[in-house]
């Protein structure tokens, strides 16, 4: 058995859920994909394809998808999982080098940046300044510095696993969990990775959402800084 | 002051909204132990409107010189508490059914697999 799951989750993609699979499939690493109650076809695609997938009954958002995941990795005994897009956004390929990250570099997290490099699709200006924003705020209340808050490319080992199991929060989880994961003690590493622009499908956070986003994700970035002690 | 005029009116509306609650949970559609609130303010709202002294009383301590005034304090206060603990409630659901639903999810692979294994043999 491979000591690495890839979870990609997946809510409407019928067109690009395939290919990531296969690529996934080409680099021999298991893979698990949500369907989160896909609206179109996902559901007959990945029957079809025989490919190995979990189900939600109903859908309960990117959060509550990923942690999903994490049970079952962590249920299965996987050592490492990584999250990858199942729109086509994250390239497979950089999972190999997360992974030597992690095992040299003993990080606990290890997130797949943006802005290391600055390569590739760099998302829209407001968002580059927004996600500026969340580092700032990250490193006020964190003294460490993460370069890529909202990159979903994430890799954790198992001691993560075993916390986010448990707790996750159901929608843009990604900042306020690096937060929690820094209060509680442990390490988080980045690794340059080049991003794709979506090919099918649009972004979950349009304009009025981000709105949402901007005041949901700073509350639970003070929130996660408050909840957790960091462990000397 | 509070008219008697009001006063019955408002004990009226308050037997009324009585009788909606009881009559939905007794077709089943309201769960008695989340309407039991409810009927102890409406209990609290009756013996208060027959004894309008305790608003005045109230309006004393908390310094609000109008009757009316008290009596919209005391329901917002009330209506906030039976809120807080309807969030409370919807909180501790969200988290359940989305337990559940993981659950699931996770169970109906375990199905698919064993059944993958069945007709394999």
């Amino acid at each position: 058995m491979n000591k690495v799951l890839v979870i990609i989750p997946a809510y409407n993609e019928e067109n690009c859920i395939v290919s990531t699979v296969r690529e996934v499939e080409n680099l021999c690493f298991d893979y698990i994909v949500i369907n989160d109650h896909s609206k179109d076809h996902t559901l007959d695609v990945l029957r079809r394809n025989s490919i190995e997938y979990l189900n939600n009954p109903i859908n309960l958002g990117i959060g509550g998808t990923i942690q999903t995941g994490y049970i079952y990795a962590f249920e299965k005994g996987y050592e490492y999982a990584v999250q990858i897009d199942g729109d086509g956004q994250h390239k497979p390929e950089y999972i190999v080098e997360m992974l030597n990250y992690m095992e040299e570099s003993q990080c606990d997290m290890v997130i797949g940046s943006r802005f290391i490099t600055n390569e590739g699709f760099q998302s829209t200006y407001l968002r580059r300044k927004g996600i500026k924003y969340l580092s700032f705020l990250i490193k006020i209340l964190t003294k460490r510095h993460i370069t890529d808050p909202t990159s979903g490319f994430r890799m954790v080992n198992r001691k993560i696993l075993e916390c986010f199991m448990h707790d996750y929060p159901r929608d843009y989880p990604e900042p306020e969990t690096a937060v929690a994961v820094l209060k509680k003690g442990y390490k988080i590493g980045d690794v340059p990775v080049v991003m794709l622009e979506r090919e099918h499908g649009k972004s979950s956070i349009n304009f009025q959402r981000s709105v949402y986003y901007f005041v949901k994700v700073s509350l639970a970035i003070l929130f996660a800084a408050w909840s957790y002690r960091e462990e000397e | 002051m509070m008219t008697l005029h009001l006063r019955i009116i408002l004990i009226i509306l308050t037997i009324i909204a009585a009788w909606i609650f009881s009559f939905n949970v007794k077709h089943k559609k309201l769960e008695l132990k989340y309407t039991l609130m409810w009927f102890g303010e409406f209990v609290v709202l009756v013996i208060v409107l027959m004894f309008p002294q305790i608003f005045h009383y109230c309006g004393y301590i908390l310094g609000i010189k109008t009757v009316m005034n008290t009596v919209f304090f005391l329901g917002f206060l009330m209506l906030f508490v039976i809120a807080f603990i309807a969030t409370v409630a919807l909180s501790r659901n969200s988290v359940r059914v989305k337990l559940l639903a993981q659950k699931v999810a996770l169970l109906e692979k375990e199905i698919r697999n064993l059944a993958e294994l069945n007709d394999e043999k």
